[in-house]
């Protein structure tokens, strides 16, 4: 068994050193296309090279808004309650190329960016921007992971029983805790959870980071929204199978009706879920802001919401850059997975 | 077919990459619960002893750094730290330090008086000085060589390192607080050998090197770090706390409700509105606080008619007289604050302050009546108050409002604005009447007063008096103390007749801590070194079913 | 030759009369029929009817100022007892209100006199009456999802219906920039978007906006992507129906083609959208209050009334009115929108389902919508 945890170890090091990622989201869309049955290298590589274009174009427009953005706002990254000896800040901002004119400042900052250096925080000094996202967006990306796996699981669970018991009190039931999950914002529902299981009965940490159960209350509530939403797309997507033909030629033939809703009903059911999956994941990452700031986790939310109250230029461009990148990434792998998923679909 | 099974395959994967994403993230992060937590209350700015200013990050660096004093726990009176005794020269003007021998870097290496002398000389760069350069302008030259630049030459500055185990300090005047400013933070050594090696890089927790009685053992961004017991340092064995834990959680209902859950065993302050509730229990004692909440007058405003009207120092007069500092206390903060009747809190060996006189209505209105005959104004202009982004504030604000508004017939607004525009607002003098606060760095009223020479970096009022910066000048060349406080008392005098602020509050100490931690005393600076603080186990066995 | 051409003319006015027909009463009759026959949907309607009546009437009603603080009873408990008379004073910044409020606060004092309502939800942090708190919330979120939807609405419809009318290469190119607007996250740019209107007075003031309204476009500014993708979409399909043709060939204007056949046409889809927007505004709006980038006091919102809750949950001492009633009253609104929106959907057209079903989920996510 050693040789599999040093090799898993070794696997995660490199995930988290960067080295891994963009091999990985390479392969699993080269997976994609594969499976989809129409991989040719040719075309799939000019479908990548397009998207890539687009890519860079979105990011530069975002690097821009935000640069020009943040150096509009009154303050800087310096500004103390005690304020610094004007003579020595002139010195620090110097340092950091704060003093240039403000063009300079910006074509040199794209041209880190591009040589992909992100500088050092400039409120947390000894750090540098990447060191930073490097330590957070593990913590994110897997909350992130338990909140989707708990929205799908939760979500689809529900739209099925409620698409059998159609009109019961079961069904009621559950679209309307749906409903309620799509309606209220999750700080409500963190506070109630909180209130419930951290304070009445003390079943969970109030906050900070560390093991499983620090996870389990942040991942429901930045997924529940997510889970109430797949419930109610299950719900019609099976709803609509339900009444199909091969439906019935499979309940005719005397397949049980559990083996009709699992092997037969789902697949065409979940197709909406699918498409809603680009939407979910983007929306989870970027929910997860909030989230973070609730359970206090170290991750790349919080950092990008301190960094912006106390101007920290480098690390909120950093932030910014990064989820735009796997906003972009996240869609482009649900459109080629939705082609896998729908023959009909077409690369674009 | 072959697609189906190509499909399945693709799902199959898919929850595997999820799963498998899931564990490592979470592999690794278990950790054992330290045997002291701490709530930082912010991720701290940095390690370098040059480069930081705040609160929080003085209480990691006293964890991690040694000066050539410490602190001691309960009066604050440097007690033998790095070095073992010092000598004062007559005219008080010479320290001689001597170094203990056997302190140790965590990496082994010996500290010397040539590591103060490299730290001190990074401190004063001319280059690049450190943030908080000019606490060392009371040393002979300091000034000159960081700033005006007119000594070039550090040998020129009054620091010598005459052995390895002799430190040698010659101050400008006689500096009665110098002794303090040996446990300051910012002015602990630096290992000069890794600092040479790595640079700016040094800092880093994998080259991190330290002389104090706690070793960095882990440093997460915004998550913990976690510290456990040195067992080079030349204390150790009086060190009783084998790991600490400092967690950097910002919002104060979440840090009370890890404290009241048992994760976190000192809590450095507390939300407002729980107060009441908390001041019922024996772990919460708010004790006074050297430092004052006040709010500034903005006197060279824009606006020339509130210019000549907030320049009338009757007029400022009236504004102080006529606010309920005792309501504020009462039904605002609640945690036992005393009203001020001065900028600089009492608590300070020596130094018997100056008092203004109380809540006066009928005075207050008398003198806006006598401002407005002056002046020969009739409507009176709209004063606006600024504070940060703040509950406590707006409702201090809200009511000093109303008792102008109603009591003195002067329409006021209040406006928020959030902490970094704040500051911007108040250092361009860009306000009316503007919250502030000051928390002292030194047991001394200087490091109140000397905020308002003309001209001061935190001055930010724009009030210049040739009087007073004279009287603070005189101050500092001063050699004998009694005498030195009388003129600092002068100054105060002065500065509560011009008015340039408003007092308010003084502050008080919001500590919540666990009765089972010992060696943990309130003082006027809160200042809490960990190297004398313990855990009594068997107390806390006892009493841990309590919340 | 003429006589063709004349016989063309008339036959394309039929046309025309029929298309008006078409749309003005069978699609309006019964949609109403069938939104009707929903009991949930027709509910909510009257719900938020009377929701937006109160709200609006606030100022009118016998509430407490929700500015007036009384420290010493903060946190007070839900009760009935009025311990001291309501006066006009009691309201901040009653300057900067708008006339018709100040005309309601005035109309209101001679109606009550000094009678207000006890505090039947509690009180808040300051000790303010927290019923009348949530009824002027009302008024402000209500006004943010609306305000903002019609924003959005504008921008959405027009740029839209352009894309769709003008079609070939414009219409690729104006697509092609919604595409890569929606790759955005745009929640990090409305951060940075927000801090800037909040804190550069004088750069709104050179705009002659107040904050208020700067808050309202910045937000309605980032949800009209989906708007403009549907309204397209619709305008492709009805584009090469005869009756727009035979507008066409009559040689009505651009403009006169877009306003009379092409936007009423569209308006059912829009409609329906529009009743889900508001909602994810609404919730918008509550998570900027959360990170503490709503709107401002005075001004009180429900989501900085449930943000404020939040700092009641704690280990001490849970003051539970003041998660509850923030909360509730948010929830159902947004529900009982969320509920007239599918009631509205089903009734205008079956089809539009789809459409909605795409639709991207409210809250934080809401902001980035599917791409495709």
């Amino acid at each position: 068994m050693g040789w599999i945890t040093s090799s898993w170890a070794f696997l995660v090091w490199t995930w988290e050193m960067g080295i891994l990622q963009p091999i990985g989201v390479f392969l699993a869309i080269m997976a994609g296309l594969w499976a989809s049955g129409r991989w040719s290298p040719w075309g799939s590589m000019r479908f990548l090279c397009r998207r890539l274009e687009w890519m860079a174009l979105t990011l530069l427009i975002v690097f821009s808004i935000s640069f020009f953005l943040m150096r509009s706002i009154p303050g800087g990254p310096f500004d103390r309650d005690k304020n610094i000896d004007p003579a020595i800040k002139a010195r620090i901002e110097a340092k950091y190329g704060l003093d240039r004119p403000i063009g300079e400042q910006y074509l040199r900052s794209l041209a880190d960016t591009l040589r992909g250096d992100l500088g050092p925080s400039y409120k947390n000094r000894d750090y540098d921007v990447v060191d930073i996202i490097a330590e957070g967006f593990p913590k994110s990306a897997s909350l992130g992971v338990v909140a989707l796996i708990f929205a799908l699981t939760l979500g689809i669970t529900a739209g099925m029983v409620s698409a059998v018991r159609r009109g019961g009190w079961l069904d009621t039931t559950l679209m309307v805790f749906a409903t309620i999950g799509i309606a209220l914002p999750n700080f409500v529902i963190a506070s109630i959870l909180i209130l419930f299981l951290v304070i009445l009965v003390p079943m969970f940490p109030a906050a900070t980071w560390g093991d499983f159960r620090h996870l389990i209350l942040p991942a429901f509530c930045l997924g529940a929204p997510f889970a109430a939403y797949v419930a109610r797309l299950t719900r019609t997507g099976m709803l609509d199978v339900l009444t199909q033909d091969y439906i019935r030629t499979a309940r005719a033939k005397g397949v049980g009706e559990l083996r009709v809703l699992t092997a037969h009903a789902l697949k065409g059911g979940l197709l909406p879920v699918v498409s809603f999956l680009g939407p979910a994941i983007a929306g989870i990452l970027t929910g997860s802001l909030v989230v973070e700031k609730i359970f206090q986790i170290p991750g790349l939310g919080t950092h990008f919401v301190q960094a912006a109250i106390n101007r920290d230029y480098t690390l909120s461009m950093g932030c910014v850059l990064l989820y735009t990148t796997l906003v972009y990434l996240m869609n482009l792998l649900v459109d080629v997975g939705y082609t896998v998923l729908d023959p009909r679909v077409e690369l674009d | 077919m072959r697609r189906d099974r190509n499909r399945n395959l693709l799902a199959l994967g898919f929850v595997a990459v999820l799963l498998g994403g899931g564990a490592a993230a979470l592999s690794g992060t278990t950790d054992e619960k330290a045997q002291f937590t701490f709530n930082n209350a912010t991720e701290v700015e940095s390690f370098d002893p040059k480069v930081v200013t705040g609160v929080p990050e003085g209480r990691v660096l006293r964890c991690l750094l040694e000066g050539l004093a410490n602190p001691h726990p309960e009066t604050l009176r440097p007690v033998p730290g790095v070095a073992e005794s010092w000598d004062v020269s007559d005219d008080g003007l010479v320290y001689t330090f001597h170094l203990r021998q056997d302190a140790r870097w965590t990496d082994g290496e010996p500290v010397t008086s040539a590591d103060f002398l490299y730290a001190w000389k990074r401190f004063l760069d001319p280059e690049e000085p450190a943030t908080y350069a000019y606490i060392l302008d009371v040393v002979k030259n300091a000034k000159a060589y960081y700033q005006d630049k007119t000594v070039t030459d550090f040998a020129e500055v009054g620091v010598r390192a005459p052995d390895e185990w002799t430190f040698v300090v010659e101050l400008a005047a006689s500096t009665p607080y110098f002794l303090d400013l040996t446990h300051f933070y910012p002015l602990y050594p630096v290992p000069r050998h890794v600092v040479e090696k790595y640079g700016d890089e040094w800092i880093r927790p994998e080259h991190f090197v330290g002389n104090g009685a706690f070793k960095l053992e882990e440093r997460r961004f915004r998550d913990r770090v976690r510290l456990v017991k040195n067992v080079l340092y030349w204390d150790a064995a009086n060190v009783r706390l084998e790991s600490v834990d400092i967690l950097p959680v910002d919002d104060h209902v979440t840090g009370l409700n890890l404290y009241l859950t048992g994760v976190v065993d000192w809590e450095t302050d507390v939300p407002h509105h729980v107060i009441p509730e908390l001041k019922k229990r024996a772990d919460f004692k708010p004790k006074p606080y050297l430092g004052s909440y006040f709010y500034r007058v903005n006197l060279q405003n824009k606006d020339l008619l509130k210019r000549r009207l907030v320049g009338d120092p009757r007029f400022r007069k009236a504004l102080y007289l006529a606010m309920d500092r005792q309501a504020i206390v009462e039904s605002i903060t609640k945690a036992g604050e005393v009203p001020a009747r001065s900028l600089v809190p009492p608590g300070i060996d020596g130094y018997d302050g100056p008092m203004l006189p109380d809540r006066n209505l009928e005075e207050a209105r008398r003198l806006v009546a006598e401002v407005k005959r002056d002046l020969h104004v009739d409507k009176l202009p709209t004063l606006t108050i600024l504070y940060n982004t703040h509950e406590t504030h707006r409702q201090i604000a809200e009511v000093i409002q109303v008792q102008w508004a109603k009591e003195l017939g002067i329409p006021v607004k209040i406006e928020n604005q959030e902490w970094g525009t704040y500051l911007t607002s108040q250092r361009q003098l860009d306000y009316d009447i503007c919250r502030a606060a000051w928390i002292g760095d030194y047991a001394d009223p200087n490091t109140f007063l000397d905020m308002f020479v003309t001209g001061g970096g935190n001055n930010n009022t724009g009030y210049a008096s040739e009087d007073y910066d004279g009287l603070i000048r005189k101050a500092g060349k001063e050699r004998d103390p009694a005498e030195r406080m009388r003129i600092l008392r002068r100054a105060e005098e002065l500065l509560l007749t011009d008015l340039p602020v408003l007092p308010i509050y003084y502050y008080v100490t919001k500590n919540l801590v666990r009765p089972w931690v010992k060696g943990f005393h309130p003082n006027v600076q809160n200042i809490h070194p960990l190297k004398f603080v313990w855990i009594d186990e068997a107390e806390k066995r006892e009493r841990s079913g309590e919340r | 030759m003429a006589e063709t051409r004349q016989r063309s003319q008339a036959e394309l006015e039929e046309l025309l009369e029929e298309a008006r027909k078409l749309r003005g009463n069978s699609l309006w009759s019964d949609a109403m029929r069938r939104f009707r026959r929903n009991r949930v949907a027709f509910a909510s309607f009257w719900f938020l009817v009377l929701l937006s009546v109160v709200s609006f009437l606030a100022p009118l009603l016998p509430l407490a100022s929700p500015h007036q603080p009384h420290l010493d009873r903060n946190y007070a408990p839900p009760g009935f007892s009025t311990e001291e008379p309501w006066s006009e004073d009691q309201y901040v910044g009653l300057d900067d209100m708008n006339a018709v409020t100040r005309w309601m606060i005035h109309a209101r004092a001679s109606i009550f006199g000094d009678f207000q309502l006890g505090p039947w939800m509690g009180r808040d942090a300051s000790g303010r009456c927290l019923m009348s708190r949530i009824v002027w919330g009302g008024r402000m979120s209500l006004l943010v999802g609306l305000a903002a939807t019609l924003v959005s609405l504008l921008i959405g419809v027009s740029y839209g219906a352009l894309s769709g009318y003008l079609g070939g290469r414009a219409d690729n190119l104006m697509m092609r920039i919604v595409d890569m607007l929606y790759a955005i996250p745009f929640i990090f740019v409305v951060i940075f978007l927000i801090t800037v209107i909040r804190e550069r007075k004088d750069v709104l003031d050179a705009y002659g906006l107040d904050r208020v309204t700067a808050f309202f476009i910045v937000i309605g500014a980032i949800y009209w992507l989906t708007m403009a993708r549907v309204v397209r979409g619709q305008v492709l399909s009805v584009k090469h129906r005869e009756f727009v043709e035979a507008a066409q060939a009559q040689g009505a204007s651009t403009f006169r083609i877009l306003r009379h056949h092409i936007v009423p046409n569209v308006f059912s889809v829009v409609l329906v959208y529009l009743t889900l927007t508001i909602p994810r505004v609404m919730l918008f709006e509550a998570f900027l209050s959360f990170l503490g980038l709503g709107v401002e006091p005075p001004d009180v919102s429900w989501g900085m009334l449930a943000a404020d809750g939040m700092g009641a949950i704690n280990g001490l001492e849970v003051y539970w009115w003041f998660v509850l009633f923030p909360g509730l009253a948010l929830g159902l609104t947004l529900l009982a929108l969320n509920f007239l929106g599918d009631g509205l959907r089903d009734a205008l057209d079956p089809r539009l389902a789809q459409i909605s079903g795409k639709a991207p989920v409210a809250g934080a996510g809401g902001i980035i919508e599917e791409t495709s």
